[in-house]
């Protein structure tokens, strides 16, 4: 948020009843590049995790993107989750991990996703695109019909 | 024994590299947000912070999130936030004693944050001042420090907020049988005032701000808060 100039009367104020800011530890208390394609949230990701590491006066910050992709309401690359629950190239950088490889969604277009809030995708290290999506589920299909196969016997 | 050995070493070279750091990130943290549909996520954050990836968070409350109740504050440090004024005039002390009462119960607070987006969700700096001097103060006699309102920018509503805490604590003075805390004293080394050499200030420890856009603007809004 751009700051807004400051009244010219209150300069003298200003002086006297001062804010002394500087030296006083800053926290980066949510941050990210919102509602960006994937490659340039990655960028700044890695640029800024960069840069508040070597700042001084930064003396803590958090990334906002702890969810998952499909309720993230600054866009869904910036999540940390994809919608499984696993986590994307973000969200391993943040902890200390190598990227995953892992997709905020299925595709870069939350519209075209086959998960969304109203039916979240649940399970966990699927794969995820659509072909896989409807793989996955297939093979759960037989798996359960081979369960009460057998169990029926 | 030789066998298992060799069985052992691709195993072990599958170990995450933070397990060979032994370094705790003391600034590295986790904005928490409501995640009722999926509680299993919750413990990814816990873990990282066991192997010391990560060392706070807060949730936009004043209460430790349920996930993390039996997580000590030496892991993962909680920090409170006290969201708005409970009452509208700004006199309560709610925050103040239900901190008070955490710490009293065994979790050592040792951060607190006052009012998100006071400049933008309209509460007037008077009201929050005085709504500071019920709830900061107390708790900064107990040692715990309290971050500056977040605010947009350091200086529409942050003066006048300043301006108006230190009244009201210049006017606390006048009547000595008022409750003190302990605001005629320095600021601490680092800590921030709204001070003038007359007035009493009202301390911050630190500035909680927010940054969303690009490298550019995150470096402008670090810059402008490190330098008001």
């Amino acid at each position: 948020m751009p700051s807004a100039p400051r009244p010219i009367a209150d300069e003298q104020r200003l002086i006297e009843s001062v804010n002394s800011f500087p030296g006083v530890p800053i926290w980066l208390i949510e941050y990210g590049f919102n509602d960006q394609d994937l490659p340039t949230t990655q960028k700044f990701f890695n640029e800024s995790l960069k840069y508040l590491e070597e700042t001084e006066v930064v003396e803590r910050y958090a990334w906002f993107g702890a969810s998952r992709s499909i309720v993230l309401n600054v866009g869904p690359n910036g999540a940390m989750l994809n919608p499984y629950g696993d986590l994307t190239d973000i969200g391993s950088w943040y902890l200390g991990g190598n990227a995953t490889g892992t997709e905020a969604l299925p595709t870069d277009k939350p519209g075209e996703s086959a998960c969304t809030p109203e039916k979240p995708c649940g399970g966990s290290g699927s794969k995820n695109n659509a072909a896989s999506l409807r793989r996955d589920g297939l093979v759960i299909s037989l798996l359960g019909v081979a369960a009460g196969f057998f169990l029926f016997l | 024994m030789r066998s298992f050995t060799i069985l052992l070493a691709p195993a072990l070279l599958w170990l995450p590299t933070s397990l060979a750091d032994s370094a705790r990130n003391l600034k590295r943290g986790l904005a928490y947000t409501p995640n009722d549909n999926w509680p299993e996520d919750d413990k990814l954050w816990s873990d990282a912070a066991e192997k010391g990836v990560l060392s706070w968070y807060y949730n936009f409350g004043w209460e430790a999130s349920k996930a993390y109740e039996s997580v000590p504050q030496s892991t993962f440090e909680f920090v409170p936030l006290m969201w708005g004024a409970a009452t509208a005039n700004g006199t309560d002390s709610y925050f103040a004693g239900n901190i008070s009462e955490i710490i009293d119960k065994g979790r050592d607070i040792t951060h607190v944050m006052m009012f998100s987006q006071p400049d933008g969700s309209g509460i007037k700096p008077k009201i929050a001042a005085r709504s500071w001097i019920n709830n900061a103060v107390p708790l900064q006699a107990k040692g715990v420090k309290v971050g500056l309102p977040i605010v947009g920018d350091p200086y529409n509503w942050v003066t006048p907020f300043l301006a108006n805490c230190s009244d009201i604590l210049a006017n606390k003075e006048k009547k000595p049988n008022k409750r003190d805390g302990g605001a005629r004293d320095e600021p601490a080394a680092g800590a921030g005032s709204g001070a003038s050499d007359k007035k009493p200030a009202c301390k911050f420890d630190f500035v909680p701000i927010t940054s969303y856009g690009n490298m550019s603007t995150l470096k402008d809004r670090v810059e402008l808060f490190a330098t008001a």
